[in-house]
């Protein structure tokens, strides 16, 4: 089958040299109704696009429903948006370590109230009350017999036998005698039994996740040269805007507020989220002018024709539309997909530019040349839009998106460059620039010499094929900057934390299931992962265990016998105390057991450690369904069994969930990698099916191919050469190459053997070079996801675009006609 | 009228007066109790620049609620300013506590010695921060935690600004030798009434001590 339409009849005048010919759309009335339609079009778009939600939500960018939901469990937790500061003091600068540690803790108390007193932040913990110590047993002490568990009675049973309870009386009495009794006294008398120490030892379960010490409210530094402040913040962190206006305060904050030799380094989403940014708009400033400028002189320069920034401008009149149609079916959408929906509208300039030059320089009159431009640029698109409406079925919503933005707008784009640049563009005499000739291979060997290169190139690429990996660490995208990386380093050497941590949540509609499913939690860790974890459950333990604990409570003082108490007087009298002086522990040790009110805790004294690890559904954003309470307990993980085992049995536990970087990251490769298969499969199926369907002859077809197998093979080719490594920038802009490039194969195809071809290979050289300077030059880019979109696209169009020139005509069978026959003789001819 | 406005008047005066001869000798008794305060800081100041450390024999007498009877501990203190202290009690038991730094020691009886971080033990930290505030010899310090007042030729009162520090002391009163200006009795009256006195004796200024005897609580140890 023919691409162009043999039986047309070229009956159209052509331009005569000298004379600007008139415009091709013979009915002005025609010309006027085509804007109309399409400015009605754009209007409407405008309209429903200003509407548009659109959200920096990171779990856009996810597959999978369990990782997105993870990773929304996250945000609910409150961890991303999450400051960890450390302030440091240079002991230099004070002329002893007691005065630098006074600078410093001055330091954290001033920058801390600061930071409580703006409203970007909520939950700043920077200091524990001064008088904890003194007010932690009197919150305690009503609620001992919940907080004790069979191991604390068992290990405290051996000592309330005659002799027990005659050493403990005569410690307790030397204690009140030594210098310390002043200060323990009242809690000598209300605890003589130590019944509160082993709860207290519990409660370092607390601040298990950092190295470091509480002095006088403040979290120190073993060295006690850093403290710690933790703080939420009301603005979301992952976006640029919330980042940098967190950002300004704390500058400000640290820089009225801290005094000489105290300086801060942050860790979190928002250091990282500003390098990003900063990387990003730094990379932009200077390639894109370097971009643009580069375009648009070759365009000048090799078309020779101003009207060629319409062709540019003409698809783009496709976007709010396209984007209205994106928000219709997709409600909020993310703005990466925004962004790279509009980038990859740009493919349709392509199909402008055919029509433009198909116009401006074909002979034949207007209606004889979209009739025969008809058939290749409804091939081309129809491939084209084949490759989005696979990517639709991605399991990344944001690349449905995109999918959707890309097709929607490439089928109006080049639906309006078909409407309005026959009433913009007149045949011109000027021929395309000079130095441009198509390339002919006219003899075996050249032909042969081509083919064995290209057949090198798709082998290369196939043998590559297996060594790559996709990595769908989201961290490869990253680009902290110096300061970012010694905060982190400060931070990891300050307060101990080396390896991974898991995130265990507990999350249930009421307080107390959850905290029953936080038991649960704690018991497993205990038996199977030592100390090295965070939890809240020896502070606030659920129902079930306190009503347990009570059992045992009553149990183990009937088991002491009815005349305990007189004993305990007994022993207390022969140390020295006097007859009343431990009554109303007695009283309190007699009297009915009452549960622990988590609300008496959650607004005591230790409210600010505990509130870190625990989320209301009022403090998870409004967007957050269902409504549940949070509990959060952090593991760290020491051993590479660890996350399976915790996963493995968080698998059958109801109300409890295991987030793990690790887990995110095999979870995400394993879908991106199936998407990667089962999306490039079926887009190179379709093209194939769509290329067999519409050439049939194998020659054509291959010829068709050509472009996209040299595209895939140059690409794999470089990334295995370059590390081996697949992100998600390169499964993105990898399927716009491949849209690209098959029109390269489609057009030049078409055009063998015609007058046109030489005006085709004009084209098809004109896009793929605007493609490479516009993209390419962000090969370049220090920002890695920015480089990983250039080098991508300056692989493949670099591969595809002499193929298409090169190697398609040999496939196709017939020799493209030179430029000399093809180009009328113009102006630019003399 | 006139009259009566001159009574008035005459009236206020001698109020005026009355008030003033009330309020003078006060006044100037206020004026004068601050000077001898400030004398006596300043010899105390004076007595701890010029001794770096000392040793006393002292005994502690406890009236304690809690406790049956009053309770007589008899013990030996030394102390190295800055920040060594050992508090020893020879009878009725022998107990020895320890501060060295931020490092501590706990001895009782036949007890295993018990060693503490003053940074981790908050009752312990606030012990140790105390007992340097009352007998460091530095009275800006002093002055800036507790209402220092003069109760006798050279005896001070001091109390806490700290609500939580008057929890557990509610006033000190610290008797110095009128000629070393070293503490020769010391009365802490708790909350509830309760008293501790301790009464130095057998003082030896600068005495050199044993570093081993901030190391340990005895020989075995």
């Amino acid at each position: 089958m023919r691409c162009s339409a043999g039986a047309v009849t070229v009956s159209e005048p052509l331009a005569q040299p000298g004379a600007e010919p008139p415009l091709p759309t013979a009915r002005p009335g025609s010309a006027l109704l085509r804007w109309l339609v399409v400015l009605l079009i754009v209007l409407a778009g405008l309209f429903q696009a200003l509407q548009l939600q659109i959200n920096d939500d990171a779990l856009d960018l996810l597959p999978g429903e369990a990782v997105r939901g993870d990773l929304s469990l996250l945000q609910r937790l409150g961890l991303v948006d999450r400051l960890f500061i450390t302030l440091t003091v240079d002991p230099d600068y004070y002329p002893s370590a007691n005065e630098a540690r006074a600078a410093l803790q001055q330091g954290v108390e001033r920058a801390g109230g600061a930071m409580a007193a703006s409203e970007l932040l909520a939950e700043v913990v920077y200091r524990l009350p001064p008088d904890l110590v003194r007010k932690l047993p009197q919150a305690l002490e009503p609620y001992l017999p919940v907080l004790l568990d069979g191991q604390d009675l068992a290990a405290l049973a051996p000592k309330l036998d005659e002799a027990g309870l005659a050493r403990i009386m005569a410690d307790n009495f030397n204690l009140l005698n030594s210098p310390a009794g002043m200060v323990v006294k009242r809690q000598v008398q209300h605890d003589p039994l130590g019944l509160l120490p082993p709860v207290l030892q519990k409660l370092s379960r607390l601040q298990q996740e950092h190295d470091g010490a509480m002095v006088d409210g403040f979290f120190l530094s073993e060295d006690r040269l850093s403290a710690l402040i933790l703080a939420d913040s009301n603005r979301s962190l992952t976006d640029s805007r919330g980042a940098a206006e967190v950002d300004a305060l704390l500058r400000e904050v640290m820089a009225a507020n801290l005094p000489t030799g105290v300086d801060w380094g942050i860790i979190g989403s928002l250091p990282h989220t500003l390098a990003n940014y900063q990387a990003v708009q730094r990379d932009l400033r200077l390639l894109l002018p370097i971009a643009s400028g580069l375009l648009l002189t070759m365009l000048l320069v090799a078309l020779r024709d101003s009207r060629v920034l319409l062709v540019l401008a003409i698809p783009f009149l496709a976007a709010p539309a396209a984007i209205a149609v994106m928000g219709l079916i997709h409600g909020r959408v993310s703005a990466l997909a925004l962004g790279f929906g509009i980038v990859l509208i740009g493919i349709a300039v392509d199909f402008a530019v055919h029509i433009y030059l198909a116009l401006a320089r074909e002979e034949g009159g207007p209606r004889a040349l979209l009739r025969r431009l008809l058939r290749p640029v409804s091939l081309a698109t129809l491939t084209t839009a084949g490759v989005f409406v696979v990517l639709l079925f991605s399991q990344v919503p944001s690349h449905g998106q995109m999918a959707t933005l890309a097709l929607t707008g490439i089928l109006l784009a080049v639906l309006f460059s078909w409407l309005l640049l026959p009433t913009l563009i007149r045949p011109r005499r000027r021929p395309p620039a000079t130095w441009f000739t198509p390339p002919v291979l006219s003899s075996w060997g050249s032909r042969l010499l081509v083919l064995c290169l290209w057949a090198g190139l798709l082998v290369g690429g196939l043998l590559s094929w297996p060594d790559l990996q996709y990595t769908g660490d989201l961290r490869v995208l990253d680009a902290p900057d110096a300061r970012v990386l010694a905060d982190e380093e400060h931070f990891r050497d300050t307060w101990g934390r080396e390896g991974e941590q898991a995130f265990i949540v507990a999350a249930a509609a009421d307080l107390a299931q959850a905290r029953d499913y936080n038991d649960q939690v704690y018991r497993h860790l205990q038996q199977h992962h030592g100390s090295s974890f965070q939890s809240v459950a020896p502070l606030l333990p659920g129902p079930a265990v306190q009503r347990q604990r009570l059992a045992d409570w009553q149990a183990f003082w009937a088991a002491r016998g009815e005349d305990f108490p007189a004993r305990f007087r007994q022993a207390a009298a022969q140390a020295g105390f006097a007859p009343g002086a431990f009554d109303s522990f007695l009283a309190r040790l007699t009297a009915e057991p009452r549960l622990l009110d988590a609300e008496a805790i959650l607004t005591g004294p230790l409210r600010p450690m505990v509130s870190m690890m625990l989320r209301r559904p009022e403090e998870q954003g409004k967007d957050h369904r269902p409504a549940e309470f949070l509990l959060l307990t952090t593991a760290e993980l020491t051993d590479t069994d660890q996350l399976p085992e915790l996963l493995a049995w968080a698998d059958g536990q109801p109300g409890i969930t295991v987030l793990a970087n690790q887990k995110w990251r095999q979870q995400v490769e394993r879908l991106l990698r199936h998407d990667l298969a089962v999306l490039t499969s079926t887009a190179a199926l379709l093209l194939f099916l769509l290329t067999v369907i519409f050439f049939r002859r194998p020659r054509s077809v291959l010829a068709v191919l050509a472009p996209v197998l040299s595209a895939l093979a140059a690409m794999i080719l470089f990334s295995r050469l370059t590390g081996g490594e697949l992100n998600m920038m390169h499964l993105l802009m990898g399927i716009m190459v491949i849209g690209l490039s098959v029109d390269y194969g489609i057009f030049v195809v078409c055009a063998r053997g015609e007058r046109r071809s030489a005006t085709t290979l004009l084209a098809v050289s004109i896009c793929a070079a605007s493609s490479m300077i516009s993209f390419g030059v962000l090969a370049f880019a220090q920002h890695p996801a920015l480089h990983s979109l250039g080098i991508t696209v300056l692989c493949g169009i670099g591969a595809a675009w002499p193929t298409a020139l090169l190697v398609s005509p040999v496939l196709a069978g017939k020799v493209l006609t030179t430029g000399a026959a093809a180009v009328p003789t113009g102006e630019g001819q003399g | 009228m006139m009259m009566s406005n001159l009574w008035q008047m005459s009236k206020k005066n001698v109020l005026l007066l009355l008030l003033l001869v009330l309020i003078l000798p006060t006044a100037s008794g206020t004026a004068g109790q601050a000077e001898e305060l400030a004398a006596l800081l300043q010899d105390v100041d004076r007595a701890a620049a010029e001794m770096r450390g000392m040793s006393c024999a002292f005994t502690q007498e406890k009236e304690l609620a809690m406790f049956d009877r009053p309770v007589v501990f008899r013990g030996k203190l030394d102390l190295v300013r800055p920040d060594r202290l050992r508090w020893e009690f020879a009878s009725p038991i022998n107990s020895v506590l320890i501060f060295k730094g931020d490092s501590g020691l706990r001895c009782d009886g036949d007890s295993p010695p018990v060693r503490f971080d003053l940074q981790r033990d908050p009752v312990m930290r606030m012990v140790a921060r105390q007992l340097w505030l009352w007998l460091g010899g530095d009275h800006h310090r002093l002055a800036e935690e507790y209402h220092l007042t003069l109760a006798g030729a050279a005896t001070l009162l001091i109390e806490p600004k700290d609500p939580g520090v008057a929890e557990f002391v509610t006033s000190l009163t610290i008797d110095f030798d009128p000629d070393t200006h070293q503490p020769r009795q010391v009365e802490i009256r708790e909350a509830g009434g309760d008293l501790t006195r301790l009464v130095f004796h057998d003082c030896q200024p600068d005495p050199d001590p044993d570093d081993a005897l901030f190391s340990r609580c005895g020989d075995g140890e």
